[in-house]
């Protein structure tokens, strides 16, 4: 189990991550000070509802959000600081070292120009590919991600093909710059249920192949816990939860990530009445003194509006940043 | 008992120009073809299935909002053709649609409290009670609260928006309800929130629904009735217990056996799942024979060249299949 154990050289490390935008005079934080550590082909998932800070952090950590946005805090990647590179910096290690797919491929996509050209784009950049050369790394890349007929394909637009086969053509091309790290943001959200079962696949094999580490961005719990060894809760700009992937979601404490669990129907059984968790998420920027939490929570106590709890281990590799269950 | 919504044997095909292939002319694409079903007053049937495989266009022509090829659609015992006259208009007031994203249905230049008074202004005419205080109870009974209904859809959060759509919906006392994946926008957390609203206000109001949808937990829990969809075919129909807990159809098999379960890693993505190969094909290119057979690993010779009939398995189940059609009639004989 890799987990949060310290790993002393780990591929990435975060620390006090936190991103505010800057509006009209006034800055909202939307995240609010993560730790996150990430091993080698390590598998991680991070879940939470929109606005918790899941994409957010990752686009922050790769210096996508323009000007408006400020980022603090310290995102080491292969013992290299990040922040603060300038964009040639930067772009060695995006798409090079770390390379990101999104959810809707369609729009990821140059519509003009056919997919064997994109992919080869990625090649010259990353790698200096030309020519025949990159043709048959192109070939190559199309049959890693199990596109049928890549010859044939390679001369397609996107417009030709299928959702799920643009989103195999997205992750040839991020597997393009050989990267050590892929973040996958919702990658099967906007694909068929059947579709998405083979992504998944596809994303698993790959990263056991090649011993690139991978973090998946989800709302779906079902997703996350089938392809990370470790899941991450967000909520509202903080990871309240961690741990390896059967323990959160056998032994959950956080009661957010009960709450998560218990509102998801099942196909097995029959339920009278789904669990809700009453309220919604809080406004970015809205300052909260106490737990994020405590207006949606059931177990939440006096002392919960006052003090922010902080992430504590309460068991190898199982973080929680409430005081419910420390306190007992 | 008649049921509230009868359709038969219905049937949409739309004319598509090839676009490699001009000289070729037009091509047929066979977006509903051949649809049964029924239901009771009372009762929700959910429609299942992948994009491209009709759902939609089964929605717009119960509603009467497109024009049918070929079947009939009956609502209450009368017939529903899209033609705008006044029977379409007086029959309106009793079928109403809620469709998947909230934000793009609502008029962003009215208050939501104009928007769900609105439909009472149309149809309602020479109501007693004032049409403004109709909409009002209507918003309170869906669980908006007074301070949100002098505000603009982009005001608010997306399960309150979801929540002024099944209001403007349901301000008019519908019979029927028609709902286009109407949770697929939301979070997880207000996803449930919205399926408990849905579930009290169907009882509350004795609502007939077809529940459109491709999350097969959410139908599990809601429908009384599934009927799974395949290019433009039903090809499994029975109550939601028998289709989802002891599905006929390979395909129903496959697409139960997509649901990812959490903790259930490795049971699921490795071993004993199913993965279908390929992609729902091109509804203009409907395979020969059973249009599923490209995709099955059950098929058969037989079954690319003849089409399946639907047949019975159980007093509330049916299925399209030849596996089925073999074994019924194996032991029929």
């Amino acid at each position: 189990m890799t987990s949060t154990v310290v790993d002393s050289h780990p591929l990435l490390n975060i620390t006090e991550l936190r991103i505010a935008f800057d509006q009209r005079g006034h800055t909202s934080e939307v995240l609010h000070g993560v730790d996150l550590q990430l091993a080698r082909g390590e598998s991680i998932g991070l879940v939470g509802e929109s606005g918790c800070g899941k994409s957010v952090t990752w686009l922050g950590v790769l210096g996508l959000l323009g000007q408006q946005a400020r980022v603090t805090g310290s995102v080491k990647f292969e013992g290299r600081e990040l922040l603060g590179l300038s964009d040639a910096e930067l772009s060695q290690v995006r798409g090079r070292k770390i390379a990101m797919i999104f959810q809707d491929p369609s729009s990821s996509l140059n519509p003009a120009q056919r997919i064997g050209a994109q992919i080869a784009e990625s090649l010259s950049l990353h790698r200096g590919l030309r020519g025949a050369q990159a043709q048959a790394e192109v070939l190559a890349l199309l049959d890693q991600v199990e596109i049928p007929d890549a010859k044939r394909r390679m001369g397609a637009y996107p417009h030709e093909l299928s959702g799920g086969m643009n989103q195999r053509v997205m992750i040839a091309m991020a597997l393009a710059g050989q990267p050590d790290l892929l973040i996958a943001d919702e990658p099967t959200t906007a694909l068929d249920a059947t579709v998405q079962a083979q992504i998944l696949v596809l994303l698993d094999t790959i990263r056991r192949d090649t011993g690139m580490a991978l973090v998946t961005i989800s709302h779906d719990l079902g997703v996350i816990s089938e392809i990370s060894d470790r899941v991450l809760v967000m909520y509202a700009g903080s990871i309240v939860e961690s741990a390896p992937s059967q323990t959160l979601f056998r032994n959950a404490q956080h009661p957010y990530s009960l709450g998560l669990l218990a509102a998801m129907p099942v196909l097995d059984a029959e339920v009278e009445r789904l669990t809700t968790i009453r309220g919604s998420i809080p406004q970015a920027g809205q300052l909260i003194e106490g737990c994020r939490f405590e207006a949606r929570c059931d177990f939440a106590h006096e002392n919960c509006r006052v003090t922010a709890p902080i992430l504590k281990t309460i068991a190898v590799g199982h973080t929680l940043a409430c005081t419910r269950k420390l306190a007992a | 008992m008649t049921p509230l919504l009868n359709v038969k044997n219905l049937q949409r095909h739309f004319a598509v120009e090839s676009k490699k292939d001009w000289l070729a002319g037009k091509k047929i694409l066979r977006a509903v073809d051949g649809v049964t079903l029924s239901v009771q007053r009372g009762k929700t049937l959910g429609l299942v299935g992948e994009s491209g495989c009709g759902k939609s266009t089964m929605a717009k022509l119960v509603l009467g909002l497109i024009p049918a090829t070929g079947g009939t659609v009956e609502f209450d015992g009368k017939p529903v053709t899209a033609q705008r006259n006044q029977a379409w208009r007086a029959a309106r007031r009793h079928m109403q649609m809620v469709y998947q994203d909230p934000l793009g249905a609502l008029d962003r230049r009215l208050t939501v409290l104009e928007q769900v008074t609105e439909p009472l202004q149309i149809h309602d005419k020479h109501a007693e009670i004032q049409p403004v205080i109709t909409a009002q109870s209507m918003m309170r009974a869906v669980g908006l609260t007074d301070n949100l209904f002098k505000r603009y859809p982009h005001e608010l959060s997306g399960g309150q928006r979801q929540r002024v759509v099944l209001a403007r919906a349901l301000v008019l006392k519908p019979s029927l309800l028609v709902c286009d994946e109407p949770i697929s926008a939301l979070d997880v957390s207000v996803q449930a929130q919205v399926i408990n609203l849905l579930d009290d206000l169907r009882q509350q109001m004795n609502l007939t629904m077809l529940f459109i949808s491709h999350d097969l937990r959410v139908v599990r829990h809601i429908c009384d009735e599934v009927a799974v969809m395949y290019l433009g075919r039903i090809i499994e129909q029975g109550s939601a217990k028998d289709v989802l807990s002891h599905p006929a159809h390979p395909y129903t098999q496959a697409l139960i056996s997509a649901v990812s379960t959490p903790g259930a890693k490795n049971a699921t993505l490795n071993s004993g799942r199913i993965i279908l190969k390929g992609e729902p094909p091109n509804p203009v290119d409907v395979p020969t024979g059973c249009s599923f057979h490209p995709r099955c690993a059950l098929a058969t010779a037989h079954c690319k060249t003849n089409a399946p009939v639907t047949t019975q398995i159980s007093e509330s189940h049916t299925v399209s299949c030849h596996l089925h059609t073999m074994i019924h009639h194996g032991s029929g004989s």
